[in-house]
Parts: structure tokens; C-alpha cells; sequence
């Protein structure tokens, strides 16, 4: 099905596109009949940035490898034909790869050569398609760090990839790609394995070397938001076809297909609005007959230390206090180091702080394995991130889930109970007798929520619940978390590196950096009106779908600190915009502001109260 | 650091009668191994100095003799038959030996951390640095030889690759994946060891078994082939072969027997441990 | 860098240690060797108290050891129980032969199997890959010494082109040569091809491509550069099987080398130059060790800048 807008639209007749893609069909050479990516046509037009999104398994990377004659080996393209101003490419792409057309991908750390210092990798770029050597070659390479934003870019020429960080990685590929001056760029997943602030500095980075060059930029990513942030034309892709092409303005605001439609319904911000997913109001059919009081949570001054590296202590959290309500939903916000999931695993006993204390419901949390361990599994539960090394692959599902209920001897009628959680967490009978590889990604995550919540627990830590999931399905199991987090009647404590997702589902946000909560209030104040900067910044690094409520963007400076590292005085100071010398000393405390909100920010406290995030923007 | 056939099995295994043969070879040798007193026509050391070092019959021997004789005037078929029997015997419970103590050990480590895992690691390192063949020398020489203290020499080889690869295993399951999902829902040490974490690695540690059988088999023909291994009147594959080094000038069928029994036979143990292990690979996937 | 070479030489002392001291301990657990070297019944005791007193076996236990641990420095380990020489000069004698024989094995195992698994690597697939990896399977399921007869049989019997077995001129190797050679080559073959795969399937290959760079740059400066980090640890921990594989090729072409000296002292239980042999062994296994720890820190930019 083709629906070709983008052309008549965007292009005079006379145009010719930078880059056009023909009737693209990709199959595998043993087994030509199926297709992984099927006639896709798309164009580019001159100076132009076409998005291509889809979800894993749509075709998009493969599309994008066709363009420089880089599939696989397994795989090979079986039609269509790749233009460049109308003239199509040669098998092999000679003079084109990296010199027309040049590319960056997901994981910077791994696409660069380990053994290989940053110098003589630029360096012998500029050599390849520029023909410089010696010293003029190594002038290049500094300007190239320069045009990428690199900070101290000469003294990076001696550093191995191993010693810089994902978005320096992502900057040098960058320098990489700028060496050959090619007129289009493209990007595959450029910022997916990036944390949201790292992935804001890129785009924008992005964005201003597109407009300095006047680069063709391709952009492939399963993220709305990045895709908005970064395309004005959007191609929507699924399982191999395009299902939908148009200018971004018109794709994000009037989607014509209803797969387009309902994935945007999913992006968590809108989660709310759509009235296709289900209602919180289903009636508490499965609430367990004795069912339980919620209890509380409490932790205080903890603190967990890591010996990382023989004698370097890494400080993973570092003297948190914190209460969470009977029955209330806490979500736990940071980027990757904050010391999120330790803290989350410190929560339900399966870690020991190094100091500090947790009560649940009054009582002291058991640590050790032994027998009080075991029957406190009762009150306090987990659930992971990844679904599928979490559930035995030898045992069904059902299985599993009887052996917890006649373990903790819940009830008699085991089979029937454990039919009963299978339809609490929206799963059907079938799914019962099913292994974990038969099942897809939502429905793992279901069935270990099933299992988890088997025992009847009162405290229940989700540890990043969603983000292996493909966004379609991550709306659906953070629909029914709020859904039986009601009708179990939970406290629960919900961690994500998304705010959009931790929002949704909380009531109370807390945001971490460096193993301490920087900021805490209610969910709607604290999306709505952060005070501290760092909140500010993971905020303005949400990237929307919505044109209206685009905003000019805070971005912050530096990279995701590195714990073993801390810095002196308030943790975040290196990359504050409001940094003032009091911070590099004096670490700020958490501390009470209006509406039951605390922040760890010397430049707050000292305002008399905090300006309105929207009203500011 | 343990060889891994994977690779060259995928290459092989394309043809896949290759791995059909290999089935039905070891499924002959186990044959012969079990019943070896009922199928061999003569004992393995029935002398019969009349007829020394006969060609086999279809080369002009005499027809009682159909692999011919030796220098002692024994039958080769029948003592091929008998020395199948003890290679097999000896390879097996060695191998199984090996096996245990590792996967026991392995999994020990793993359980306990600490300074038992770094004795038992320890261990494994000194093991895997030195050359198996010459550490069971070494045991031989300074214990003498007896039958037992041989197959438990043997059996020991290669107890450091299953320790390692029961270690990893279990520590894996045990910090990241079911079995610590399987621990924090309540279940009992026990039940998790047993129901959760046994029968996952089981598969694992087969095929490694069945990768270490026709090392056990070249381990100990070789030993017995150097003569410090299985002693006369007894009979292997290693000690007929080197019976015959004296006369493979004019008697070319002494050595080829007991030589091509244990090439096939270990060559067929290999490929049906990479097909496992392929099959594995694909069937957890 | 240079912490992680103080940890791994530490390691290696301490194993050495543990080697010297286990090796003593069993000797002296397993009894008296002049009582299974001398047939006691008809031995006169005053002739087994003189053997006795020649390995200083009438001293206390802990005397024994420090005096143990003395002659190794002093490089004197006591006689042979069979024909009362000197233990060290027996093995000193010994020691060139073998290194001869190791060499050559090393250079032609190398030479067979690098080529090899690159070719098969690259060619994936094809004809090659295929004959690289049946010669792979073969080699391992090949013991050295059905190899060695065959080789006897078909160059010195039927082709009499070589001499059987001995020591003395270039023909005298090619055979023991070979049996280890392509054993162990072929095994290479197999490792060499298995590193190259995997870096060849690293993005960073990829992203070289989507530079533009030429295939022969990308294999000389992505690919074999990455490869050889795993290959150089493998290749280290072969000269162990290379040096059990020579015992049994020394034995079978009668090449008089340390490894045919450890069986005949095995045979005739000479514990004195079996002792010596076994710190022999251990020494050169630790020492390798260490090599192929500090290569492997020295190719790895991530150890060696960091630690």
C-alpha cells in the first residue's frame, strides 16, 4: 500500500531528489520468498531530513543499510534500485561510502576500533577522502572535533574510545562522517543507546550541522520523539512495508494510518487521552478475598558502596531518606549511574546497604537468605526489566506460578488462583501452559508481574519494567500496572529513565543523580514545575510529538557523571547552568518547599518560590 | 578457554548423514562394549603360537581369523572387541567421574563465593595450565599404576572445563536471571538448585561430557599406547597399537585396526557433540 | 598496567610455590622410593640404608624441604635413582633436542593454521571453510600417535622416503614435525577462524565499511589487529598441549628429548628426574602464562591504559 503525499508535496516538478529509494525489496539469499523489507520507496528530497520510524523487526535499519550496500550477509536486496540526484548507485558504492554519503549508528562505543586512538582514526578519514597527510591531516582531525562540539578536541586525539563516553564516542563518528564533507548523512539509531540528555545534545547537534552544510539527513529510530525533534518528512514503517509517508507536521498531527495512530497514542504524555486503551475502572473482580492493607515504606541515611575496580569505592547511593506511603505509588527517576536500580533492590531486601536502615510496615527488612528471607518474599516483591531471563525457560508459565502459590501454601485451589492472576494481568488460559520464548515481550513482562504478585505481596519495586518493550506494548503493561496496582491494593515504587512513563504511573516522583535524590514532590508538580536544574534538563530533554508544545530546550553540558568519580560539593555543579561557587563546596540538602516538595538546590533555595516550568518556556 | 567445536560443527553438520553415521557407529561400539564376551570368538588372551601374525582372511589369512593374528598368535578381531569394551568402560566412568567433581565443584564455587570460589578457581587455573597428559604421568609415576587409580586419573581430565562452565552457569542464573527471580519470590535453596537451576544447565554440561568423551578416549589409548596405562593380560586399543609398532613393516593390519577404532570412534563422539550442542544452541534461542 | 602486571606476577610466584611444595609433599606421601625401587626382601639393609642417606631421606621431614627448596636454587636436584647421575645434567642434555623439535612445531602449526582459518573466515561458506573445519574436527578426533604410525607406515615403510624414528639430520624431523604440526595447526585453523568471525561481525567493521575503506585495509587494521588478542592467549595456552603432544611424538619416533625422558623415568619410577621434570614443566607453563597475561595487557588498550 502505497500512499505517495511526500512527493507532490515537498518537491517542484522539476526537482530531482538528493537521494530517492525504488520499489527496495531485502529477502534472505537461502530463502528469497520472505521479504524482510518489501518495495519501500522513498526520497529524499535536497537538504532535506527524512525520518524513517518503525518498531523492531520493521525494515527501517535494513532500508538504511541498502542505501550504502551494507546488508548482511545473509541478506541481500532482491529489487529496486537507490538514486543519488537520479543516478543510481553501483553495487559496492565505490567513491560514494563516506565520501557522498557517509553513516553513523546505534552504539558508538562498539562502532569504533578499539585499538585505535582517536588521532590517527580521523586523521586517516581525512587522508582517505581529502588526501591530507602529516600534519595538515592532523590540523583536520582538531577542526573536525571542533565541528562536532568536542571539548579540549586536541588533547582527545590521543585517547582510545574506551576512555571517552557514549556521546564523545557519538561525537567522534560524527567527526568521522564530516571528514569526507558528504552531502548526506545517515543515522541509524544515533542516540538510542545514549542516555536523554546525552540524546538532546546530539539531535541538536544534528540539527546545526545540517544547517551549517546544507547535509541530507536520514534519521531511522523506533523513538516519535527523536524522529520529530530531527525529520521534516516521516516515513512509518511496519514489518517490512512503508505504511505511511508525509511532512512531519501533518504526520504527528493528522496520521492517516491507524497503525501511525494508534503508536502515537502510545507515547506515554498522550497515554491518558487515548480512549482506545483500557479503563482503570474495571471492577476489583480479582482482588484476593482477604484482601491486604497496604503498609508503608520507609528508608533512612542509606547508603550502598560498591568496591569496583580493586581499590576505587564507588558511592552507588549515598545517604537517602525516604518515606513511601501505604499505598502509594513512588516513581524513581535518573539516567544510567544514578543508582536507581540499587536503590530499588535495596528496597525489597535483595541487597544489603552498606549503612542506613529500611522499615517496611514498621518492621526492619529481612536481608539475609534464611528462612525469615523467605517469608518476607510474602510482603515484598520485584520485577524486572527483562522479562525473559527472569522466567525459567524450562518450566510453563502456569508451573511457574503454582510453584510460588503452593510454596508460600496461599491457597488449596492453586490452578483456579493462578488462572485468576493470568487475568489480572490481562493474559488468557493458553498462556498457561506456554514456555517464556513462545510468549512476545508484553507478555513475559505480564506473566512475571502474574508471578510476582502470586504471593499477595504488599510492596511491589518495578525496575524499569517497560523499556525493552516496543512502545505499542509498553503503553499496554503501564496501563496495567495503574490497573492492578488499584485493584491489589499496592505500594509500589516504579523506577524508569523516562519521566513520561514514571509520571504516568506515580504519585509522588522522585528524581535521582549520583546516588542521591535531587528533587521529590508530586508527579503533576514536578513534570509540570520542576525546580531543580537537573529535573529542568531531564524535562526539556523530553522530546514530544506534539508541534505545539515544542519548547526551547535547556540543554545540559557535559556527560552522565561517572560515580566512581564524585565530584565535591553539590553533585551536580559540573554541569549546572546555575552553578555558583557555594555548590562546588557545600552540598545542598533536601529541603522543604511549598506543596510537599523538597529539592537539593542551593539556587532554589534561595528563590522565593519556583517559577512555572510552562509558563516560563 | 575450552575448545570450541562450534563453528567447524556448523560447517560439518551441513551434511547432515555425516552426523547419522556417527549415531550409528557409537551405537555399534556400545553394542560391542556391552555384550563383547558373547560377540568375540576368541578371549582377548586365548594364544594360539601356530598361527602368529596371520594376514586377516580377505587378505589370504586363514578363515577362523578374519582380522588376522598378532605376534602371539591372538585373534585381532576378538581382541579389538574386548579392547572396544575397556576403552569404552574406562572413557565412560571416567568421563562421568570428571563430570561430577567438576559440576559439584563449579557449582560449589558459585554458591558460596568467597575463598571457596578462589581455592576451587585456583585449582581450576593450575589444572588448565598444566598439560593433562602429563599431570596424569605425573600421578602414575609417584602412585604406580593400578586399574582404579587409572580410570580415576583418567576421569579427571577435563574436570576443570566442567567446573568452570557449572560455575558460570550458576552465576549467572544465580545474580541475573531466574534462579535470583526463583530466590526472591521465597522458594527454598533446595528447589532452586534442583527444579530451576539443575535441568537449565543440564543440557550444558551433556554436551560438554559428550565433547570430553573422545578426549578421554585419546587420553587414555595414549597412556596405555606409552605402556603406563591399561597393563597386560588386559587389552585397549592404545596397548594393541603399541603391540604392533614392531611389526607394522610387514604386518600392516596390527596397527590399522586398533588405530582406525579409535580415530572413527572418537571422531564420531566430537560430531555428535557439536550436533548437541548445536541443537541446544538453537533450542534455547 | 603496571598494577595489572604486579597482580599477574604474584599470581604466577604463588603458583610456583604451591607447584614446588605439592610435588614434595607427594613424593614423600607416596613412601619410601627406595623400598619400590630395591626388591626389599632380597636387598641387604645396609645397602638400602646407604640409598637412603644418598637422597636424604634419613633427615627430618621439614630438613627435606628446606634442603628441597635449596637445591633448586643451587640448581642441584639429586641424582637418578636408576643410574646415579646427575638429575640436572640428564635434563640439560635433553633440553635442546626437545626445543628443536617444539620449534619447528611452532613456526608450522602457525603457519598451517593462521592462513587457514583466515582464508576459511573470509570464505565462509565455501569449500574452504569446509575442508579447514573437517580438518578441524579430524585433527582433534587424530591422536598423535595413530598420526605418527601412519606416517611411519606410509613415508618410512611403503614410500621409504624418510627414516622411521631417531635423531640426527633434517629428515629426522619432518615427520614428528608434521604429526604435531597439523594436529594442532588444524586446531588453530579453527580458533583463527572463530576470532576473525566474531570481529567481522562487529559494528565497527561495518562502520569502517561505511567509511569507504578498502577490504585490505579493513582486514589489516580492524580485523586481524582485533583477532589476535583472543589468539594470542589461545596460542599461549597450546604450548602446554604442545608439550604433552611432544611426549607422545618423542615416544613414537624415538626422538631422545624431554618427553621421552619423562616416559622411560615414569616406566621405571626414577622419581629424581621425574621431580625435576615436573618443575620443569610447571616453570615453563607459569612463565607462558605470565607471557601471554602481559601480551594480552600490552594488545588491549583498555588494560593497558587504564590499570
Amino acid at each position: 500500500m502505497q500512499i505517495p503525499t511526500l512527493s507532490s508535496a515537498a518537491l517542484t516538478a522539476a526537482d530531482t531528489p538528493q537521494l530517492s529509494i525504488e520499489g527496495l525489496s531485502v529477502a534472505h539469499r537461502s530463502a528469497p520468498q520472505t521479504q524482510q523489507v518489501s518495495d519501500v520507496s522513498l526520497i529524499l528530497p535536497a537538504g532535506g531530513a527524512l525520518g524513517i520510524v518503525g518498531e523492531s523487526g520493521s525494515g527501517k535499519s535494513l532500508t538504511c543499510l541498502s542505501i550504502m550496500d551494507l546488508l548482511p550477509g545473509a541478506l541481500k536486496q532482491s529489487a529496486g534500485v537507490v538514486r543519488l540526484h537520479g543516478k543510481p548507485l553501483a553495487p559496492g558504492r565505490k567513491g560514494i561510502r563516506g565520501r557522498r554519503i557517509a553513516m553513523i549508528f546505534q552504539d558508538p562505543g562498539a562502532t569504533m576500533n578499539p585499538l585505535r586512538r582517536i588521532g590517527p582514526f580521523l586523521s586517516g578519514l581525512v587522508k582517505l577522502h581529502r588526501g591530507l597527510t602529516g600534519a595538515a591531516a592532523e590540523a583536520e582531525a582538531v577542526r573536525l572535533l571542533d565541528s562536532v562540539r568536542m571539548p579540549a578536541a586536541r588533547a582527545r586525539l590521543r585517547a582510545y574510545p574506551h576512555e571517552l563516553s557514549g556521546g564523545q564516542n557519538q561525537r567522534v563518528m560524527i567527526a568521522g562522517a564530516l571528514a569526507g564533507d558528504p552531502e548526506i548523512l545517515l543515522a541509524d539509531e544515533p542516540t538510542t543507546a545514549l542516555d536523554v540528555t546525552t540524546q538532546a545534545q546530539i539531535l541538536d547537534l544534528l540539527a546545526e550541522l545540517r544547517a551549517e552544510r546544507g547535509m541530507g539527513l536520514v534519521l531511522v529510530s523506533h523513538d516519535f520523539g527523536v524522529i520529530a525533534e530531527a525529520a521534516d518528512h516521516v516515513a512509518v514503517m511496519r514489518a517490512g512495508r512503508v505504511v505511511e509517508k508525509a511532512p512531519a507536521d501533518r504526520l504527528f498531527s493528522f496520521p492517516q494510518h491507524p497503525y501511525t495512530a494508534s503508536l502515537l497514542a502510545s507515547i506515554p504524555p498522550e497515554l491518558g487521552r487515548a480512549s482506545a486503551l483500557t479503563s482503570r475502572k474495571n471492577p476489583p473482580c480479582n482482588r484476593p478475598s482477604n484482601a491486604t492493607k497496604a503498609i508503608g515504606l520507609k528508608a533512612r541515611g542509606l547508603s550502598r558502596l560498591f568496591e569496583a575496580r580493586g581499590r576505587v569505592r564507588v558511592h552507588a547511593l549515598n545517604g537517602i531518606d525516604l518515606t513511601v506511603q501505604p499505598g502509594e505509588m513512588l516513581g524513581v527517576v535518573g539516567e544510567s549511574g544514578c543508582g536507581k536500580s540499587t536503590f530499588g533492590r535495596l528496597l525489597v531486601g535483595l541487597d544489603k546497604p552498606s549503612s542506613g536502615d529500611i522499615r517496611a510496615g514498621g518492621k526492619p527488612l529481612v536481608i539475609e537468605d534464611g528462612e525469615a528471607f523467605r517469608n518476607s518474599r510474602r510482603q515484598l516483591q520485584m520485577v524486572w526489566q527483562d522479562p525473559l531471563s527472569v522466567l525459567n525457560p524450562r518450566l510453563s508459565i502456569g508451573h511457574q506460578i503454582i510453584e510460588v502459590l503452593q510454596t508460600h501454601r496461599i491457597t488449596d485451589d492453586t490452578q483456579s488462583r493462578m488462572l485468576e492472576l493470568l487475568q489480572a494481568v490481562n493474559l488468557k488460559a493458553e498462556h498457561a501452559s506456554r514456555y517464556a520464548h513462545q510468549l512476545s515481550g508484553g507478555q513475559r513482562q505480564r506473566a512475571v508481574i502474574a508471578r510476582a504478585l502470586a504471593v499477595e505481596p504488599q510492596i511491589v519495586v518495578f525496575d524499569e519494567p517497560v523499556s525493552a518493550l516496543d512502545l505499542s506494548v509498553q503503553a499496554q503493561v503501564i496501563e496495567m500496572i495503574a490497573d492492578i496496582r488499584d485493584r491489589f491494593n499496592l505500594t509500589g515504587i516504579f523506577i524508569s529513565h523516562d519521566i513520561r512513563v514514571v509520571r504516568y504511573v506515580s504519585d509522588r516522583i522522585a528524581v535521582m543523580y549520583l546516588g542521591r535524590i535531587v528533587e521529590i514532590g508530586p508527579a503533576d508538580d514536578i513534570y509540570h514545575a520542576p525546580k531543580h536544574p537537573y529535573t529542568q534538563a531531564l524535562l526539556s530533554a523530553v522530546l514530544s510529538t506534539d508541534p505545539k508544545r515544542r519548547k526551547s530546550r535547556s540543554i545540559l553540558r557535559g556527560d552522565p557523571p561517572d560515580p566512581a568519580q564524585m565530584p565535591s560539593g553539590c553533585p551536580f555543579h559540573p554541569r549546572c547552568p546555575r552553578a555558583a561557587a557555594r555548590c562546588r563546596v557545600e552540598t545542598p540538602a533536601l529541603q522543604a518547599g511549598a506543596d510537599s516538595r523538597f529539592t537539593a538546590c542551593h539556587a532554589v533555595d534561595v528563590e522565593t518560590s519556583g517559577r512555572h516550568w510552562e509558563a516560563a518556556a | 578457554m575450552h575448545f570450541s567445536i562450534r563453528q567447524s560443527a556448523s560447517a560439518v553438520r551441513q551434511s547432515s548423514p555425516v552426523l547419522v553415521a556417527a549415531c550409528v557407529w557409537l551405537g555399534l561400539m556400545v553394542f560391542v562394549a556391552v555384550f563383547a564376551p558373547w560377540i568375540a570368538p576368541y578371549g582377548y588372551a586365548e594364544q594360539d603360537l601356530l598361527l602368529r601374525l596371520q594376514p586377516p582372511s580377505f587378505a589370504g589369512g586363514p578363515p577362523g581369523h578374519w582380522l588376522g593374528t598378532d605376534h602371539l598368535g591372538r585373534d585381532v578381531f576378538s581382541r579389538a572387541i574386548y579392547s572396544i569394551r575397556i576403552s569404552m568402560a574406562v572413557a565412560f566412568f571416567g568421563a562421568l567421574i570428571g563430570a561430577v567433581v567438576g559440576t559439584s565443584l563449579g557449582a560449589l564455587a558459585a554458591h558460596r563465593r568467597g575463598l571457596v570460589e578462589e581455592i576451587v578457581m585456583g585449582l581450576v587455573d593450575v589444572q588448565a595450565a598444566l598439560p593433562f597428559l602429563i599431570f596424569a604421568l605425573l600421578v602414575i609415576a609417584f602412585f604406580g599404576n593400578d586399574l582404579f587409580l587409572f580410570v580415576l586419573v583418567v576421569g579427571f581430565q577435563g574436570w576443570e572445563r566442567y567446573a568452570r562452565l557449572a560455575r558460570g552457569l550458576v552465576l549467572d542464573a544465580k545474580t541475573r536471571g531466574y534462579a535470583a527471580a526463583a530466590r526472591s519470590m521465597g522458594l527454598p535453596l533446595w528447589r532452586v538448585y534442583f527444579v530451576h537451576i539443575g535441568p537449565n544447565i543440564a543440557g550444558a554440561m551433556a554436551v560438554q561430557f559428550t565433547l570430553n568423551l573422545p578426549e578421554t578416549i585419546i587420553l587414555e589409548a595414549g597412556l596405555s599406547f606409552l605402556g603406563l596405562g591399561i597393563q597386560p593380560p588386559l587389552t585397549s586399543l592404545g596397548l594393541m597399537l603399541n603391540d604392533s609398532r614392531n611389526y607394522i613393516l610387514l604386518h600392516w593390519w596390527l596397527p590399522a585396526v586398533p588405530g582406525a577404532l579409535i580415530f572413527i570412534t572418537a571422531l564420531s563422539m566430537s560430531l555428535i557433540g557439536d550436533g548437541l550442542r548445536d541443537w541446544l544452541d538453537r533450542s534455547q534461542r | 598496567m603496571i598494577r595489572f602486571i604486579f597482580i599477574r606476577t604474584i599470581r604466577a610466584i604463588l603458583t610456583a610455590l604451591t607447584v614446588v611444595t605439592t610435588t614434595f609433599v607427594v613424593l614423600r606421601v607416596t613412601g619410601d622410593p627406595v623400598q619400590s625401587l630395591l626388591p626389599v626382601e632380597t636387598t641387604p639393609p645396609e645397602i638400602i640404608e646407604l640409598y637412603r642417606r644418598m637422597w636424604n631421606l634419613d633427615q627430618p621431614l621439614w630438613q627435606q624441604y628446606v634442603g628441597y627448596w635449596q637445591g633448586i636454587f643451587h640448581g642441584t636436584m639429586g641424582r637418578s635413582f636408576v643410574d646415579g647421575r646427575d638429575v640436572v645434567g640428564i635434563i640439560a642434555e635433553r633440553i635442546p633436542i626437545t626445543l628443536e623439535l617444539m620449534g619447528w612445531t611452532f613456526v608450522a602449526m602457525l603457519a598451517i593454521g593462521l592462513p587457514a582459518g583466515i582464508a576459511a573466515a573470509l570464505n565462509r561458506g565455501s569449500w574452504i571453510d569446509r575442508l579447514v573445519m573437517a580438518a578441524a574436527v579430524a585433527g582433534h578426533a587424530l591422536p598423535g600417535y595413530v598420526m605418527g604410525i601412519l606416517m611411519i607406515w606410509l613415508f618410512a615403510v611403503e614410500l621409504r622416503w624418510l627414516p622411521s624414528s631417531g635423531y640426527g639430520t633434517p629428515q629426522h624431523l619432518i615427520m614428528p614435525v608434521i604429526t604435531l604440526a597439523t594436529a594442532y595447526g588444524a586446531v588453530i585453523a579453527r580458533f583463527t577462524r572463530a576470532a576473525v568471525l566474531e570481529v567481522l561481525g562487529q559494528p565497527h567493521v561495518l562502520a569502517a565499511r561505511s567509511q569507504g575503506w578498502a577490504g585490505h585495509t579493513i582486514m589489516r587494521r580492524e580485523v586481524l589487529p582485533n583477532a589476535a588478542i583472543p589468539l594470542v592467549t589461545i596460542i599461549g595456552l597450546f604450548l602446554g598441549g604442545l608439550i604433552g603432544g611432544s611426549v607422545i611424538v618423542e615416544w613414537i619416533f624415538a626422538w631422545p628429548g624431554i618427553g621421552r625422558l619423562l616416559v622411560t623415568s615414569v616406566a621405571g619410577r626414577d622419581l629424581a628426574i621425574v621431580q625435576a621434570l615436573v618443575l620443569l614443566f610447571s616453570a615453563t607453563m607459569i612463565f607462558a602464562n605470565l607471557m601471554v597475561d602481559l601480551a594480552y595487557a600490552f594488545l588491549n588498550p583498555a588494560i593497558r591504559v587504564r590499570g
